[in-house]
């Protein structure tokens, strides 16, 4: 258990006078995915009773088309096509302790306000890191594991999920080697022509560092927490269905100590209880992010892994 | 100069220059900043049970191998739970990947005392073909020790061979690459290395096929009630 104490602080307060501006540490924050039409929300799991519950897939809205029958012969009796799949909700928590004296004279760069704007982002961020552990383990691929990616693996990635009539528009996440191994591609062999629509500031800005544009009409993502298999990186690309992902939204706690965030993620989702927990003895003040969220495949065939190599 | 009577001290082995024996800067109580140096940079890697799936096949290292999955070891991602005493409950998770055709293999699926994982630091986990390294954030790859535990694996038969019609799709996918690189390798030259190597791909899949047996489902005669 770590307490931040004036020693602990030392790169913050030593002699030297810290500047009114910090630098933010290196960390995906390409939260925007998550607003991405082929993300499923699966719901809310409070008052459900479990911390697990179905997503039922219903075969209706013209899935299975009409049998052609003779003029005056009956027809079989179908049962509606279904399926389902299980989301699973997880507590999430992390917490950051100072002593009084490290808070008195800290200059307000570890505020109350700052700290609940870092536990609104790194909760956004962890849904991120649960969709890169999922990506790459679709039963289907495309790439070539050992050789760098090509516009080619998307475009295959792209033409099997709509071989398979997944919904798009699609999303599409990669590692840091990926884009680059991608855009290199784009460079050496394309000449330019193919249409790939850079990330413009305007969307950065409203879609996060992440975003890094548009090719043949994938929405496509950068983030280091998409995992390795071997010497390889396993990104993917999806449409609507291949991903679920749930949470729980708090009991109300009478507490004002605790403040509870409707949501971290745009429409709603992934609520956050912030919490300050004052402990007198030790002269100190914890500040506790709490989120209660889950995700799964849905369905597999609307998921296409991408594998190739990682460095 | 004056000579001291009576016993001589022994003489002493002189330290290297700038070498305090015994003494590190952490047993004098000084902090560096940087950490133990012997110590791998890493962020943290939460653990990943290994599964593979009949139809996810690849070439590495000259040789047909399953391309496997992961099942990350975190509560709330695929159905992962958390048991009593903070451990893992795997029956959801696992329910649902075999429904999807995934088969877990055990850390010591090579039999009792061995795994496929280790764990160099606290909080991180990497597959033993995977070495981390003293004060980098460089992972290394034993890229050809992972194709032989996978082949080892097949021969044993802990995972089955690949089905011929994987096996055929593979050469198709792999076939079409080649042409598209073929056709690039007249204006980018550097993309032969890349040609050769699916040209080699190729050869393996191949090879494969021919030593793997055919069984289809048995056809039957279908019966067509079309008018005389």
């Amino acid at each position: 258990m770590a307490v931040n104490t004036i020693a602990s602080l030392s790169s913050l307060l030593p002699s030297e006078v810290v500047t009114a501006e910090y630098l933010r540490m290196r960390a995906d924050r390409e939260t925007s995915i998550l607003a991405h039409p082929a993300l499923f929300y699966g719901g809310d799991a409070a008052g459900k009773g479990s911390v697990s519950f179905q997503i039922p897939q219903l075969g209706l809205d013209g899935f299975r088309i009409l049998e052609q029958v003779s003029e005056v012969s009956g027809v079989q009796h179908r049962a509606v096509d279904d399926d389902e799949s299980q989301l699973t909700i997880a507590p999430w928590r992390k917490a950051y302790e100072f002593s009084d004296l490290a808070r008195a004279v800290d200059q307000g760069l570890l505020s109350p306000t700052i700290l609940a704007r870092d536990a609104l982002m790194a909760t956004a961020n962890t849904v991120v890191y649960m969709l890169a552990q999922l990506v790459g383990s679709f039963s289907n691929t495309s790439g070539t594991p050992g050789a760098a990616l090509t516009g080619l693996h998307l475009l295959t990635a792209k033409a099997q999920l709509a071989s398979r009539s997944v919904a798009g528009p699609y999303a599409c996440v990669l590692s840091g080697s990926q884009i680059e191994d991608f855009q290199g591609w784009l460079a050496a062999t394309s000449g330019g022509g193919v249409q790939w629509m850079p990330a413009t500031q305007t969307q950065i800005n409203a879609m996060g560092e992440g975003y890094q544009g548009s090719w043949a009409g994938v929405d496509i993502w950068l983030s280091n927490r998409v995992p390795t298999v071997g010497a390889d990186s396993a990104g993917g690309m999806f449409g609507r269905g291949a991903i679920a992902f749930g949470d729980s939204s708090f009991a109300p706690e009478p507490d004002p100590n605790i403040v509870d965030f409707g949501s971290s993620v745009p429409g709603g989702r992934a609520p956050v209880r912030f919490e300050r927990e004052r402990s007198g003895t030790y002269g100190t003040t914890t500040y506790i992010t709490h989120a209660q969220l889950g995700m799964a495949e849905a369905q597999d065939a609307a998921g296409e892994s991408i594998i190739t190599l990682a460095t | 100069m004056t000579v001291r009577k009576g016993p001589q001290p022994k003489p002493t082995t002189m330290p290297e220059q700038g070498v305090v024996p015994g003494l590190s800067m952490a047993d004098l109580g000084i902090a560096d900043g940087l950490g133990p140096a012997d110590r791998p940079r890493l962020e943290p890697r939460p653990a990943a049970l290994l599964m593979y799936h009949p139809e996810r096949w690849c070439v590495s290292e000259g040789q047909v191998v399953p391309l496997l999955g992961r099942m990350p070891l975190i509560a709330g991602v695929g159905g992962v739970k958390q048991a009593r005493g903070g451990k893992i409950n795997l029956d959801l998770a696992r329910a649902s990947s075999t429904k999807r055709g995934w088969t877990i293999l055990p850390p010591d699926c090579e039999g009792p005392g061995t795994s496929y994982l280790h764990s160099p630091m606290p909080g991180v986990y990497l597959t033993r073909w995977e070495t981390a390294h003293a004060g980098s954030s460089v992972v290394s790859f034993d890229g050809p020790g992972y194709a032989a535990w996978l082949r080892r694996l097949m021969a044993s038969g802990r995972i089955p061979s690949p089905p011929p019609y994987v096996l055929e799709r593979l050469r198709a996918r792999i076939r079409q690459e080649t042409l598209v690189l073929q056709d690039q390798v007249r204006t980018v030259p550097s993309v032969q290395v890349e040609l050769d190597r699916r040209l080699s791909d190729l050869t393996a899949v191949e090879r494969e096929l021919d030593a793997v047996s055919l069984s289809p489902i048995p056809q039957r005669p279908a019966g067509l009630d079309l008018e005389e």
